[in-house]
């Protein structure tokens, strides 16, 4: 059984064009997803009940759902509830932001009641206000010892992303799905590509992932 | 938006919800028996079973659910390999979360103190029955708490099976958006379908931690 069919420039471009944007949209929701579960982890821990309830209803809530019903939500229902039409890739990115932000929220919320409270109390007593003991001693401690388990999200992020074919952006699946939709029609090649090409991108962070968990602070 | 189609559609999503329920379960017992079979291989002093167990987790963890799911049913059908949908999304989903089973109960067998397995092991039992006479009962509640997230997990990746045609509950709601395009409504109700199963889930496995909590 010759493989030409797959390996050949062509195809294998439109392949490539596909890890191009699962690793475009991982990386924006990365980013996003980061952020906002920074703020999100803050806000769970604010000493206000009208800051901390929201983002605590938000956190559980957004944990609790599939993220596949997620990406349904903001591919199909929320440009009816903001009368915007969204691009398939936007409302991927949207999605992805939102949910990871969540799981996020949770590491980093940890990490930060780990923190020894020593160590603040002597950043408040140097004169820091409490923004900037947050912002220079807990936030940057807290990231680190989380380190293992934010690099861990971002490989299920990694992985989450193929969900996004089904809302039709040309993701790796997708695009591997069209491949094998043609003829010769033989779609067990075209998993085994596309598999090892995921392997070897989770494989990797999460080695990174394990790396930084051997490092000490 | 007409919230009333919601109203109309409670028994669907009934049916949905068992689906839901039937899949997750089934997927569940699935994961459970090849996990403890796996972790177990990953333990013996055996280096080509080890080798075996540690590839069958890392290329399982590291592929994407839905490219394993999407391999069952459209890939296996090619080389005469046939289940319905059901059935693919059941061993898929059990085969996946399989992996992360192993990875808990290993975790929890290198919790049990190296004595305990030489003690059973001087006392002249074998490698296999010290090993599920002393040290798989104790890694076992070490590793309830993170079971039950695994098993929170595998509910929420059950929607899933809605992507090949499996009625669960996304997939009722995806089937119902598509009569009568109530996108917003639909989509609510199935996260509330999905809290249903996935709340009280959640704050049983809080209790779990805490009371294994050492």
């Amino acid at each position: 059984m010759g493989l030409g069919w797959l390996f050949n420039i062509p195809t294998l471009t439109f392949l490539g064009w596909g890890l191009v944007t699962t690793l475009e949209l991982a990386a924006i929701a990365i980013v996003i997803s980061f952020i906002a579960g920074v703020f999100l982890a803050i806000g769970r821990l604010s000493q206000i009940p009208l800051v901390r309830w929201p983002c605590t209803v938000y956190i559980e809530g957004m944990r609790a759902l599939p993220v596949l019903l997620v990406i349904f939500f903001c591919y199909f229902a929320l440009p009816k509830l903001i009368g915007i039409k969204l691009q398939p890739f936007t409302a991927g990115v949207i999605a992805m932001s939102i949910f990871t932000a969540a799981l996020i929220a949770e590491i980093m919320r940890a990490g930060i009641l780990a923190v020894p409270k020593g160590l603040i109390e002597a950043a408040l007593s140097q004169g820091l206000r409490p923004s900037q003991v947050l912002r220079l001693i807990t936030l940057p401690i807290a990231v680190r010892q989380m380190m293992p388990a934010l690099v861990a999200q971002f490989v299920t992020l990694l992985k989450d992303t193929s969900l996004t074919a089904v809302i039709g952006i040309l993701e790796l699946l997708r695009r591997g799905q069209l491949v094998f939709g043609q003829p010769p029609f033989q779609p067990i090649p075209v998993f085994a590509l596309i598999a090892l090409i995921y392997f070897v991108c989770n494989f990797g962070l999460a080695s990174i992932g394990r790396r930084l968990e051997t490092r000490t602070i | 938006m007409d919230w009333s189609v919601l109203r109309d559609s409670s028994g669907a999503f009934g049916l949905g919800l068992l689906v839901t329920l039937e899949v997750s379960i089934l997927a569940l017992l699935l994961a459970l028996a090849l996990g403890v079979v796996i972790a177990t291989l990953r333990a013996v002093p055996n280096r080509i079973l080890r080798g075996i167990g540690a590839t069958y987790v890392e290329v399982l963890r590291n592929i994407p659910l839905l490219v394993q799911l999407f391999f069952v049913y459209f890939a296996l059908p090619s080389i005469g390999i046939r289940f319905d949908a059901f059935t693919c999304g059941v061993l898929a989903l059990g085969i996946y979360t399989s992996a992360f089973v192993a990875e808990a109960i290993r975790s929890g067998i290198a919790g049990v103190p190296k004595g305990q397995l030489e003690a059973g092991l001087s006392s002249g039992m074998s490698y296999a029955t010290a090993m599920r006479l002393i040290v798989l009962p104790q890694a076992i509640t070490r590793t309830i708490p993170p079971l039950g997230n695994q098993a929170l997990n595998l509910i929420k990746n059950s929607s899933l099976v809605s992507t090949i045609s499996v009625l669960d509950v996304l997939g009722t709601a995806n089937l119902l958006d598509s009569r009568s395009f109530q996108f917003v409504p639909m989509l609510v109700g199935a996260a509330i379908c999905y809290l249903i199963l996935t709340l009280p889930t959640a704050l049983g496995v809080n209790l779990l931690e805490k009371r294994f909590a050492r």
